[in-house]
């Protein structure tokens, strides 16, 4: 009688799609581009959206969103999986946005230009139909409002509290992305919260 | 001072983040796959240029960082200054000073040729030299 040993499928047959982020980065650093595919169609909305508010911007946001990812490429041989694919990921997202904000302080300087553009911030907003008719942004007002409060919270309070709460990332993801403690990242959601509650109380419907 | 009843709470500041955050998501462009590709199926450096000159161009791109193009700017202008100073001290003042009148003793030296090798054979040994040096009454010690 012969017994056929049935050997477990190997890693390459199941489907990118069905794969984790530190599996598809290991595929990435062998130059696979489906599984490049598979990853940049997962978290390139999310980068988006995480640039789009921390810059206040779209074509900034868009342009960056780009460069996160080509750098994600080049340094995909580097990644060491630990489970903490979304920290690292953000971690050149916030870099790249810290880097744009500086050059726009710098800009600012020599052109006298306001760092934050309210029609910018306007323009950065996406459609009214995006927003759920029956949700708390239904109204334009508050959408403007949110917005405004965001791109003028201090920048380090303004990454994190993005990653808290656009992200969902656990408070010591957001350290790690930021660089910092998780008691000076707990800080500073704290500290970037008050300020939204305090910007957005005008707003607030009456009871 | 804002009475905190009036203030959103942070429940609703969260809801608010999560509904803008949720409409910016929705609402991203689509990637432009081609950019990658390009990318993606560019030959490496190294299969581009000789071994050689990439294992020169690796290290000089770290100079491209801004900390070591910092540091290494700082070193070079440390040393340029420092050099700078070293010269202008070793130099020191210009002497403009003249002695009003020659000094017969000061031939000890400048006006023998042969220095001062010559005028210590002279005087028998170097101790004999130096006591010729001091000041007549000074001679023998205590």
């Amino acid at each position: 009688m012969v017994v056929a040993v049935v050997a477990p499928p190997p890693f390459a047959l199941s489907s990118p799609e069905s794969q984790g982020d530190d599996a598809l980065m290991a595929a990435i650093a062998q130059g696979d581009t489906i599984a490049f595919r598979v990853l940049m169609e997962r978290w390139w909305p999310r980068v988006f959206a995480f640039l789009v508010r921390a810059l206040a911007h779209r074509s900034d946001a868009e342009d960056l969103t780009q460069e996160t990812f080509l750098r994600l490429v080049r340094a995909a041989s580097r990644y060491e999986p630990e489970g903490r694919f979304a920290a690292w990921l953000f971690r050149i997202a916030g870099n790249l946005a810290r880097a744009e904000m500086r050059r726009r302080r710098v800009r600012g300087w020599l052109t006298g230009v306001a760092r934050v553009q309210d029609d910018a911030v306007l323009e950065s907003l996406p459609a009214p139909r995006a927003f759920d008719p029956d949700g708390p942004l239904a109204n334009a007002e508050i959408r403007a409002a949110l917005a405004h409060a965001l791109a003028r919270l201090p920048e380090r309070q303004r990454l994190a509290v993005l990653l808290r709460y656009f992200e969902d990332l656990p408070l010591r993801e957001v350290a790690a992305a930021l660089g910092i403690r998780e008691r000076a990242a707990e800080s500073l959601v704290a500290r970037g919260t008050a300020r939204l509650r305090r910007a957005l109380a005008a707003h607030r419907p009456r009871p | 001072m804002q009475d905190d009843s009036a203030l959103p709470t942070i429940d609703e500041v969260d809801a608010a983040l999560v509904a803008l955050g949720r409409a910016d998501r929705d609402a991203a462009p689509t990637p432009n796959w081609s950019i990658f590709v390009r990318h993606l199926n560019r030959p490496t450096l190294a299969a581009r240029v000789p071994l050689a000159l990439t294992g020169v161009l690796r290290p000089m791109a770290e100079f491209g960082r801004p900390a070591v193009a910092g540091t290494l700017v700082a070193t070079l202008a440390g040393v340029a200054l420092g050099t700078w100073l070293a010269d202008t001290f070793d130099r020191g003042p210009t002497a403009t000073a003249l002695a009003s009148t020659d000094y017969t003793g000061s031939t000890l030296l400048d006006g023998d040729p042969a220095g001062l090798d010559a005028y210590l054979v002279d005087a028998g040994s170097s101790d004999a030299a130096a006591d010729d040096t001091l000041p007549s009454g000074s001679k023998g010690g205590r």
